[in-house]
């Protein structure tokens, strides 16, 4: 669990001559899920991606628990995103499909079993621990593939509209168990979507973009307000 | 390389103008738009079963073409005389991922080609259904797994991430920002020796001017990682021996990568007096690979130290100089090692002792004593083995081993006999890779 902290950052593209994000203040709780709600081209995305480390800002800091990385490197930020794919490999069990990241890592096999075990029995599928991918159901595949980001203990978990590829079935399914996840584990989590409805469904707050300013934070109670009070907005 | 990083390219901007309009698969009917760079594509996928799901397709349309591990469905369907990979997505993401793959194919990535994209897929009781993305079969290609069911050479595994390594250098060079590199996101052809990696899914991709440094430290932190778990992976299959290190293939890549990186774009410094350094530079470019096409060089202020950084770098260095000279298209290492057998040809003493040949007449003439009968001697059903500049490095590799055991010389039909006979015809056929284990 960890605070995250946005102060001043802005974002400009080579070639481009107004800003893609403006400079802005943001802060997110330990624990926290934020949803960044807003259209294409709002900004949601570029934050995400700076926070990532895909991009560097223009002005401003990014303080994770107070730390400034700002310019670490990707391998060194503890940052993690969920759910850009769902594919699991086939022939690897769901033990080692969850492990095999924190090998990678360099964790001792003792730690990796402890914390794959823990997270499964907090989710309630020690069950399938040990089945290849090919016997479980796809909600099933789903939870794994969500499990293995959280399995690495991250400071952070960003998700970048996991859901939008999804038939809407899927997409009930995916936002709950993401919403069940990140609770369970006391995640902070910074997630982008252009759904208000899955704003709403999620975030403890939500932070309205348009045209790469944010508006203004509200929880999901007050967001519709804070929605309509943007006249030209296209939500 | 590093910089502020552009805008990913707006797909609006680099879509072919060549695609066709939408329509509908029938009259009056709300059927899919099939949106196809050939007319002929159009008229042979609007036959196809758009309104259901691709896993329900009934199996005589199907080749039994895996393709690895892929969160989309893929199906294989022959199509006149070629095989065309349909993969179902998103109506969005479809046509996001054709335009991506059209505009690296534009600046000459090697690549699966994209050759139509299909929305608006209805069930027959109206659902809606993904889209999907059509692109050609990579013919003589092969998914990383079956390689390693096949080839026994050692070190497979190595050559595979390195020619991967390569791939990836050349993406970053052209600002293409994979996001999901692996070895299941990539096909592979031989090329002599080595592999050579092929882009066959670009749905994370984006394309910028230019890469920052974090955008290219992304793409190898999840190298890295992906290859490790397709290592983990083959080692469960039981593919690779229980004692084989999987993780070290992800570092391996990381390492290859950095080392060419470093000399397709680093600065050096040197005096004035070496410029014979400059040379050393381009020969180091060329040894690997890439032509250097624009180098700026600059004198400091003392005009005593020079500073150059390579601007442009292009791949196929070997592959060009073989087009150029002998019309023969082939994969970079196959090109090298066939420049490598024309080299040998023309100092032969029977060739260098009678004509002093320059480069281009050696060249004709080892085409036409040397590679027209090899190529024309293959008969027709094993034309499906392997790709015409892999038979001839296979072929020189073959003569060489004969040459050795029976310690003379091998004419050049002898050895052709033996080739075939020993050798080609017990290859299986590459063409199209057959499987029915759907990985």
């Amino acid at each position: 669990m960890s605070t995250v902290s946005l102060n001043g950052l802005s974002h400009i593209y080579e070639n481009t001559t107004s800003e893609s994000v403006h400079p802005f203040n943001l802060f997110v709780d330990t624990g926290e899920f934020l949803v960044l709600y807003g259209p294409s081209g709002s900004g949601k995305s570029t934050i995400l991606r700076m926070l990532h480390g895909l991009e560097t800002p223009k002005t401003g800091t990014i303080l994770i628990d107070g730390v400034d990385i700002t310019h670490t490197a990707v391998n060194d930020r503890d940052v993690t995103l969920a759910l850009e794919s769902y594919a699991l490999y086939p022939h690897m069990s769901v033990r080692d499909n969850l492990g095999f990241a924190l090998r990678v890592d360099g964790l001792p096999a003792e730690e990796i079993r402890e914390r794959v075990e823990t997270v499964m029995d907090k989710i309630g599928l020690t069950e399938i621990l040990d089945s290849v991918p090919g016997d479980l159901t796809r909600l099933q595949r789903q939870t794994v593939a969500l499990a293995r980001a959280v399995v690495r203990k991250p400071k952070v978990l960003i998700m970048d509209e996991p859901v939008v590829n999804l038939v809407s079935e899927q997409q009930a399914e995916t936002l709950s168990l993401i919403k069940d996840l990140q609770q369970e584990f006391e995640l902070t989590t910074i997630y982008a979507t252009s759904d208000l409805e899955d704003a709403k469904v999620l975030g403890d707050r939500i932070a309205l973009l348009d045209r790469g300013r944010l508006i203004g934070v509200e929880t999901p109670e007050l967001a519709e307000a804070l929605v309509a009070s943007v006249p030209d907005t296209d939500s | 390389m590093s910089g502020t990083p552009s805008q990913p390219t707006d797909p609006a901007e680099i879509r072919p103008s060549t695609v066709a309009p939408a329509r509908p698969s029938g009259p009056g009917a709300p059927g899919p738009e099939i949106h196809a760079i050939h007319h002929a594509d159009r008229a042979a996928l609007a036959e196809l079963p758009w309104h259901l799901p691709l896993d329900e397709w009934p199996e005589t349309l199907l080749g039994g073409l895996p393709r690895g591990i892929s969160r989309h469905v893929v199906r294989y369907v022959e199509i006149g005389d070629e095989v065309l990979a349909i993969k179902e997505t998103d109506d969005r993401q479809a046509l996001r991922e054709f335009d991506i793959l059209g505009a690296l194919g534009n600046l000459d990535v090697p690549l699966v080609e994209p050759r139509a994209y299909v929305n608006g897929r209805r069930t027959a009781s109206g659902e809606k259904l993904n889209g999907a993305l059509i692109t050609a079969y990579l013919e003589f290609s092969l998914p990383y797994r079956a390689l390693f069911s096949r080839d026994l050479a050692t070190d497979t595994g190595g050559r595979l991430v390195d020619a991967l390594a390569v791939l990836l250098a050349r993406l970053h060079l052209v600002g293409f920002y994979w996001g999901d590199v692996s070895l299941s996101n990539t096909l592979f052809r031989r090329d002599a020796d080595a592999y050579a990696a092929y882009v066959v899914d670009a749905e994370t991709g984006e394309l910028h001017e230019q890469l920052s440094d974090g955008q290219r430290n992304m793409d190898l932190r999840i190298a890295r990682m992906n290859i490790a778990g397709d290592f983990l992976d083959l080692q469960a299959a039981g593919l690779i021996a229980a004692e084989t290190d999987p993780l070290a293939a992800g570092e391996r890549l990381c390492e290859s990568y950095n080392a060419l990186w470093a000399e397709l774009t680093r600065v050096e410094e040197f005096s004035v007096n070496e410029r014979w350094r400059i040379d050393e530079r381009i020969r180091r470019l060329n040894d690997l690979g890439f032509d250097l096409g624009e180098l700026t060089v600059t004198t400091d202020i003392d005009g005593i130290s020079l500073l150059v950084e390579p601007k442009v770098v292009e791949p196929n260095h070997h592959s060009r100089r073989l087009l150029r000279l002998t019309g023969i298209g082939a994969n970079e290492n196959q090109a090298r090692a066939m420049l490598n057998d024309l080299d040998s040809f023309r100092s032969a003493p029977e060739i260098a002792e009678v004509d002093e040949l320059d480069e281009s007449q050696a060249a004709r003439r080892w085409l036409e004593e040397v590679y027209k009968p090899l190529i024309q001697a293959i008969p027709e059903n094993l034309t499906r083995k392997l790709e015409p500049g892999q038979i001839f490095y296979e072929f020189a590799e073959h003569r060489r081993t004969m040459a050795r055991a029976r310690q003379r010389d091998i004419p050049t039909m002898e050895a052709i006999a033996y080739f075939i006979v020993d050798y080609l015809a017990n290859l299986p056929d590459e063409i199209r890779y057959v499987d029915s284990e759907q990985f």
